[in-house]
């Protein structure tokens, strides 16, 4: 099968959706045009690093996953003790130019880490035992722990179930998960009733009934409870066919906070209504699905894995922003694939995306 | 253990990953079901929501109606005034703003004490108080706002606005018949539900009676404001979705049949002497003059809160300048009301005007002795004579033959005891003995005694100044009780009058023979030599008829029993002085009543008085009698 020099199918829907981006960026920071024009860099600064990494030979990043894991602990400690804090977490690092998510930088370090590792070990024909794959979980939960202390319960999870689902991708052992599924329904209400204290308990309840944001106090809950209540009248109030272009009242008045960042498609779902939305979930779906087509011509489990995680992040991603800006998942702090503003996110995203289209068009493996 | 190879882990890796694919699929499509949802299902409701989120709907009070008076005086209107307010939030940070209100404090001429009393109100301000308006400086004129407002601008947080000022530009002249208005109290705003929580409500007086025409609508301007209530200039696109503004409904003017003349005039005689004077037209009921002494700036109570100390010295005073003594005062009627028993006399034909009692100046009877003002005697009096000199012992003989329940029928007849029904709140009907009251208040032991001062207006009887002048317009006009009245018209904004007619309350069923009896003797009390008021009456102007009343506020016997100094005693114990008079003689016009109190004799102290509103209103309409006779 002769690849092609670029893939249009996953192009095309990502470029339309990062125009579509930074259309409702334009309209939510209408009042702050500098903004706007930094993430217009930030875009072209992410279309050099597409074009790079699609050329790329990416074995260069299993040699790297290494040392590029060890490099995102010590960063993440780093955020801990030196962090820049905006809205109650600390999750950037100041580095000059821009505050940098050290988070982002989290989820392609250990989904690389993952396909590495996985890669270096064959799978046996009944599957991975939990022991096989302990490492990885170990490291996995060194990165979600760190990440969680920031706080930022919504990037941890997300990074978990990326994890899980490019396990489960590769064979697991079938008896160890009947054993782990038992294991949990015995253990689980006896630590519940024995093992936990109350205000642990009082925690997970709140985190069952989500309402509760990235630190679980009540003023951050009641502020998330504003924030999304904000988001669902502007979604909802786009109707069918939207208010217009930068002709949404809860926008353009700045009712839904964060409008530009996590609550974007707010912004959009507003100004272009139901048809828009229907609009913007088909390019995620063509995206998305091109995607893991591509799994066909990978030529290792590197590769494989590389795009199941891919997929896997940005799916999450878009579910979990969508969810908790449509109200039905607590808001946690995850931002929209190539949508929302903010340099660190767009950047570890383009990297993910390029993988995808670098082994969809790339020659520089044999084919097998 | 067999390891699968790279091509089979491949393999099996998009084996796995096409049930991926249709998760991805599934979960899009629940994210728009969901989307879907709120977009479609709820999307009208939510419109509205989004809507109400930034419609500030910003109540606009009405401009309140005037009060003028039938020569074309403002005794009440509404002046527009500004006021400087800052929001916290923009106007200073919470802990540097010294330097900013001494900066406003110097442009704006605080002074020290309204200076730190802001700053303490600064440091108070917390949260959502920061974001709301936070008064400065208010009652500044436009002149003045001139001046500042450039200055002003430059500071980001400030905020000008207008507002009305109710002023009384008559001051304490005709204090009684505006009365004032206030803000409104919890317990206003609670019964009409139409009133603004900074709305303000007429009070007393005429601001109280006719609130409902003066007040107006208030108005609604919409706004669009942002997440911060900040308002935001209208763009068209989303001033289609605001309701259009309403504009507020300016209350209606009212004019008085108040003669400004007069009453000032009225203003200047009393000066601080405690007392009252009515003036009423006769045939109309329409009060040319109603003046209440001492009198109150109702300047004083129209700001945000009435000054307490104010407030205390006038409700403190023991000559009550709060009260509308005209209306609000009961007193003995005294001499005055000698006109009834006299007139029941005649009705009910006991007396004929030639019959005489004899007055040896004082009446013994089984249980005491009851003297006339005069212990001389008057000799033979018949009922003219009685009336001219006033003399008790004619009444004192009247009242035994006329009994109690034909006084009281009598008295009845006239209204005396109920209220005159004139268009101001809070008018007291007095007291008229019945045989109810006196059963309760005397338990059975009402006597000779007590019928006897019951017909020269003393002992139970107490009777507003107003129900006095009504007895004697009912003399003048023979019969026809009128219902005193204030308001003239009503000018409607719109240009539109309303006026309001003469309404007559009953016209009695009475000879005009006794009537004519009854001027007869009053009109000797002011023009015959050794009439009560014969030397103060004023002979420049036609003749007029009445009677003076001396009554008597405590009596002798417990005058003595006071521990008091001389001078106080003279003060609060010496007799109330009544003159009640109309005018002229032939053909009567107004009808006026004064009443001094503690003034002495009702011919010496409140004759002049009555005089004096029968002079102005003369020499006023004699240029427009003598126009009217050319003309014809």
């Amino acid at each position: 099968m002769k690849k092609p020099k670029i893939d249009l199918f996953i192009i095309i829907p990502l470029m339309t959706v990062v125009f579509m981006g930074l259309l409702s960026l334009k309209s939510s920071l209408f009042y702050n045009p500098s903004k706007f024009f930094v993430q217009l860099v930030w875009v072209f600064l992410a279309f050099i690093v597409f074009v790079i990494i699609s050329r790329q030979d990416l074995r260069f990043w299993e040699r790297v996953s290494g040392p590029m894991f060890i490099a995102n602990i010590v960063l993440l400690i780093l955020v801990l003790i030196i962090g820049k804090k905006i809205g109650g977490s600390r999750r950037w690092l100041d580095i000059g130019f821009m505050n940098f998510q050290i988070s982002e930088l989290s989820k392609l370090s250990i989904i690389i880490l993952t396909a590495t590792r996985l890669n270096r070990k064959p799978t046996p024909s009944d599957g991975y035992t939990f022991l096989d794959l302990a490492p990885e979980a170990m490291a996995t939960l060194l990165t979600m722990f760190l990440i969680y202390k920031e706080p930022d319960l919504g990037t941890s999870l997300l990074i978990m179930m990326t994890v899980g689902i490019m396990m489960l991708s590769s064979k697991i052992n079938r008896k160890n998960i009947i054993a782990m599924i038992i294991s949990l329904i015995i253990i689980a209400p006896l630590a519940w009733n024995f093992g936990m204290r109350s205000y642990q308990k009082t925690r997970i309840k709140a985190i069952v009934n989500m309402m509760v944001a990235d630190d679980s106090s009540k003023e951050m809950s009641q502020t998330s409870q504003y924030h999304t209540k904000q988001s669902i009248i502007a979604i909802g109030s786009g109707g069918l066919k939207g208010k217009g272009y930068m002709k949404g009242t809860q926008n353009m008045l700045r009712f839904v906070p964060e409008h530009h960042t996590d609550f974007i498609f707010s912004v959009y779902a507003e100004e272009f209504g139901f048809y828009g939305s229907v609009f913007l979930m088909i390019l995620y779906f063509i995206i998305f699905a091109r995607s893991i087509m591509c799994i066909k011509k990978a030529e290792d489990k590197f590769s494989a894995l590389l795009i199941i995680g891919s997929v896997a992040l940005l799916w999450f991603q878009v579910v979990i922003n969508i969810g908790m800006v449509s109200g039905v998942m607590p808001v946690v702090g995850i931002p929209l694939p190539f949508f929302s503003y903010g340099g660190s996110s767009l950047l570890a995203n383009t990297i993910l995306i390029a993988f995808v289209h670098n082994i969809s068009t790339s020659s520089s493996y044999n084919k097998i | 253990m067999k390891l699968l190879d790279q091509h089979e882990e491949v393999k099996y890796i998009f084996k796995r990953a096409r049930i991926f694919v249709l998760a991805i699929f599934i979960s899009l499509v629940l994210i728009l079901i969901r989307v879907g949802y709120l977009q479609i299902s709820k999307g009208k409701e939510l419109l509205e929501k989004s809507r109400s989120n930034f419609t500030l709907p910003e109540k606009i009070l009405p401009l309140r109606g005037d009060i003028l008076s039938s020569d074309g005086k403002v005794l009440a209107s509404t002046v527009p005034q500004f006021k400087v307010s800052v929001i916290p939030v923009f106007f200073a940070k919470h802990d540097e703003y010294q330097e900013k209100v001494a900066r406003l404090a110097s442009i704006l001429n605080l002074s020290s004490e309204q200076e730190h009393r802001f700053i303490k109100k600064l440091r108070k301000c917390d949260y959502h108080c920061r974001y709301t308006t936070m008064e400065v400086k208010s009652e500044l004129s436009k002149d003045e706002m001139m001046k500042i407002s450039s200055d002003i601008s430059g500071t980001p947080g400030i905020i000008i606005s207008s507002y009305y000022k109710r002023v009384y530009p008559q001051g304490e002249s005709a204090a009684h018949i505006t009365g004032y208005i206030s803000k409104v109290s919890k317990e206003e705003m609670e019964e009409t539900p139409s009133y603004l929580s900074n709305d303000f409500t007429g009070k007393t007086g005429l601001e109280n009676q006719y609130e409902n025409i003066l007040h107006g609508q208030p108005g609604t301007i919409y706004h669009v404001i942002d997440n911060m209530g900040r308002k935001i200039e209208v763009s068209r696109d989303t001033s289609e979705y605001l309701p259009s503004n309403i504009k507020p409904l300016s209350g209606s003017s009212i004019a008085t049949t108040i003669d400004m003349e007069l009453q000032k005039e009225a203003e200047e005689i009393f000066r601080d002497r405690a007392g009252s004077v009515v003036v009423m037209e006769v045939k109309t009921g329409r009060i040319l003059a109603l003046y209440s002494s001492p009198s109150y700036d109702p300047n004083l109570f129209t700001g945000k809160i009435i000054p307490y100390n104010i407030w205390q010295e006038y409700s403190e005073s023991l000559l009550k300048p709060l009260i509308n003594k005209s209306i609000k005062s009961t007193y003995f009627p005294g001499s005055t009301y000698k006109v009834v028993p006299a007139m029941a006399g005649l009705y009910y034909n006991i007396i004929t005007p030639e019959k005489t009692y004899f007055c040896n100046g004082c009446l013994s009877f089984r249980k005491g002795k009851k003297c006339c003002w005069n212990r001389a005697g008057h000799g033979n009096v018949n009922l003219k004579h009685s009336l001219k000199e006033s003399c008790d012992i004619y009444y004192y003989y009247l009242s035994q033959e006329l009994g109690l329940q034909k006084l009281i029928d009598f008295s009845e007849l006239f209204n005396i005891g109920t209220k005159t029904g004139i268009d101001l709140p809070g008018e007291e009907p007095g007291i008229l003995p019945t045989r109810e009251w006196i059963e309760m208040n005397h338990k059975n032991d009402f006597n000779k005694g007590d019928l006897m001062n019951m017909s020269i207006g003393q002992g139970d009887l107490r009777i507003t100044p107003l129900q006095i002048a009504l007895i004697y317009s009912t003399i003048a006009s023979e019969g026809i009780i009128v219902k005193p009245h204030l308001v003239d018209k009503i000018l409607h904004p719109d240009g539109r009058e309303e006026k309001i007619p003469p309404e007559t309350v009953k016209v009695l069923d009475i000879d005009s023979s006794i009537f004519n009896e009854i001027k007869k003797g009053l009109w000797s009390v002011v023009n015959e030599p050794g009439g009560t008021a014969f030397k103060y009456a004023d002979r420049t102007i036609p003749q007029a008829a009445g009677k003076t009343g001396t009554s008597q506020v405590v009596s002798n016997y417990a005058r003595k029993q006071i521990d008091m100094t001389q001078d106080e005693l003279l003060a609060l114990t010496k007799d109330d002085a009544l003159f009640a008079a109309f005018f002229p003689y032939n053909n009567p016009e107004i009808v006026s009543v004064a009443i001094l109190e503690h003034g002495g004799h009702g011919g010496t102290e409140s004759a002049p008085i009555v005089y004096r509103m029968f002079k102005t209103y003369y020499n006023k309409h004699k240029s427009r009698k003598e126009d009217e006779k050319t003309e014809n």
